[in-house]
């Protein structure tokens, strides 16, 4: 059965046909990692053309739904065949900042991409990180902040997280003020100056 | 090349020449001013005392961070209610060093008074021109700096300005944004102009939540504001939004999000391809230029004339195209920037008034608490309480 339809429909967004593709496939007895490569392979596109400022933020959105609505299908039969997300990622925004915006949409195409997601929420003290990191045997934690008066937490929590002796975990850093250069400073793994980008520097840093 | 950190292998600082600006700052401000290692301890003093302890240090350090990292000295609230800035003394593009300058607020503040004795920013920006002049700091590293981070802010203070007071901010961060998105749209920039648009697009749909409605009207104020500029510049008006315009008909009947991304992908290349196509923009450059003066430099003394001069264009004809362009006039928006800033510095600081109306570019903290009351209906003490460590 050819599931380029499917990946068609998440690449558009249309998340009744990427139902009822889903379920044809599911019907026609094909894998459920076949058919999550072909929801990842629609999702990647959308990732790569949104970060080469190809279309607007409201398209990226209902890919990212059309998505979900494809995986709550999915993911029963995921778990029954013990198929797992490759790894787990942690994400939050730092102590003292409220802002979930990027935090939202890295966590958003991160899911699309297949990762596990934890997601901590805002306001995130640097212990929860570790605690998180550690329970969900995290292999990334990233963390978000938008006040440069914030700033300064990110390096509190990539401290904490090196001093817990998670030192297999990837810390990639982003938001409006952060930098590569700030990411660098406080000994970030990675930097994503936009979501899309948060999901090629995990595959790198995991690569 | 970035600069070396603090703690490596110290340089000596030119003494004599940290001598010499300690003087004329003196005598042009009335300012003490210390030259400190990397560190923020006291190398030598210049007609300033008590700033002793490790407190002082640690502050006169932060000052001496802060001013490399943005490139341009910041004031910062010290020990014992003193107010300073710094600048770094730097060999080549190694930190050498600070130079510190201070005054209690006692001295800044007459007794009874609001209104400071000196225009600390101008200050701030003289204590840099000085070093430089004296070859004491990286005069283009901090140049580098400066426009590096211009950018980050803008980017944040975007986003906040809409969480602050989004229908109020909507438009003005519009305004800010629309010379830069009018350029890249001119000059075959899509991916420019896409990226411009999804930074606000991005602010309207976090405002808005799951409330399709209210995202509806948010998107439609931004596609007839996008096509008043492209009728300006002489587009179409049926072409962009349809006879009698269906389009924004077409809007009133879409219930789902995947419609409405379809939409507004078509209305927004649409009115792209207009202002592209469009014959008349002669000032669209000049004026993207003055509204990057003004938002740049809105915290400092500037003037409409002084804009219109450094934008090329002559004094009357700037005023007449600055309101024809954006609806408002130079003071407007000036004030409008001015106030935005203080509101962000409210919500994010426990600095005091009189320090936040200084550092936004008003005469005193009654000229701010009067303008503020005007443009968000509160007084700013009672704005900080409600917007202090809230989300929205």
């Amino acid at each position: 059965m050819d599931l380029a339809p499917l990946t068609e429909s998440i690449r558009k967004g249309n998340r009744n046909d990427a139902r009822r593709y889903t379920q044809d496939a599911i019907a026609a007895g094909i894998s459920p990692a076949t058919i999550l490569d072909a929801l990842v392979r629609g999702m990647d596109d959308v990732g790569q053309r949104f970060q080469r400022n190809e279309i607007f933020v409201p398209e990226m959105l209902i890919a990212a739904r059309a998505m979900k609505e494809a995986m709550n299908l999915l993911e029963p039969l995921l778990v029954k065949a013990g198929i797992r997300p490759a790894f787990t990622a942690v994400i939050g925004t730092v102590q003292g900042d409220l802002h979930d915006i990027g935090k939202n949409l890295v966590a958003m195409m991160w899911k699309g991409a297949n990762f596990g997601v934890i997601d901590l929420g805002t306001n995130v003290p640097p212990q929860k990180f570790v605690d998180a990191a550690r329970e969900h045997n995290a292999k990334v934690v990233g963390l978000s902040a938008l006040l440069t008066t914030t700033m300064p937490a990110m390096k509190e929590t990539v401290t904490a997280i090196r001093q817990a002796g998670l030192h297999d975990v990837k810390v990639v850093v982003g938001g409006a003020p952060v930098t590569q250069k700030f990411a660098d400073e406080i000994g970030a793994d990675g930097f994503a100056p936009d979501a899309a980008t948060a999901v090629t520097v995990v595959r790198q840093l995991l690569a | 090349m970035p600069p070396a950190p603090a703690d490596s292998a110290p340089i000596p600082p030119d003494r004599p020449a940290a001598r010499r600006v300690g003087r004329a700052y003196f005598s042009r401000w009335g300012v003490g001013l210390c030259l400190t290692d990397p560190q923020g301890r006291v190398i030598e003093a210049y007609r300033a005392r008590g700033w002793e302890g490790p407190s002082h240090e640690t502050v006169r350090r932060l000052a001496i961070d802060e001013a490399l990292r943005w490139g341009e000295p910041a004031v910062q609230p010290g020990p014992d209610e003193t107010v300073l800035w710094a600048v770094p003394v730097m060999v080549n593009a190694r930190v050498a060093g600070g130079l510190v300058a201070g005054i209690a607020e006692a001295r800044l503040f007459r007794r009874g008074s609001t209104a400071p004795v000196i225009d600390v920013r101008a200050a701030c920006t003289d204590l840099r021109r000085l070093a430089e002049e004296h070859n004491l700091t990286n005069a283009a590293l901090l140049e580098l700096r400066r426009q590096a981070y211009r950018r980050e802010q803008a980017r944040a203070e975007a986003i906040h300005a809409y969480k602050a007071n989004p229908f109020f901010q909507l438009r003005s961060t519009y305004l800010l944004d629309e010379p830069s998105l009018v350029a890249a749209i001119r000059k075959g920039d899509r991916h420019e102009a896409r990226n411009i648009l999804n930074r606000l697009l991005v602010a309207m749909i976090h405002h808005a939540g799951d409330r399709l409605e209210l995202v509806k009207s948010l998107f439609m104020e931004l596609v007839v504001t996008m096509s008043r500029t492209a009728v300006e510049g002489g587009g179409v008006p049926e072409e962009l939004l349809g006879s009698r315009y269906d389009a924004i008909a077409r809007l009133a009947t879409i219930h789902d999000d995947e419609e409405l991304a379809s939409w507004l992908n078509e209305m927004l290349e649409r009115i792209m391809d207009a202002i592209h196509a469009a014959p008349r923009h002669p000032h669209a450059a000049m004026l993207e230029h003055a509204m990057r003066i003004i938002s740049e430099r809105c915290c400092e003394k500037l003037t409409r004339d002084q804009v219109a001069e450094e934008a090329g264009m002559s004094r009357s004809h700037f005023s007449r195209m600055f309101r024809q362009h954006f609806g408002c006039n130079f003071s407007d928006v000036l004030l409008r920037l001015r106030t935005e800033r203080a509101a962000k510095l409210l919500a994010e600081t426990d600095r005091p008034l009189k320090i936040i109306a200084l550092e936004c570019g008003f005469t005193d903290q009654s000229h701010l608490t009067r303008v503020f009351r005007q443009h968000y209906r509160v007084p700013p003490a009672q704005y900080r309480r409600e917007h202090k460590n809230t989300k929205d």
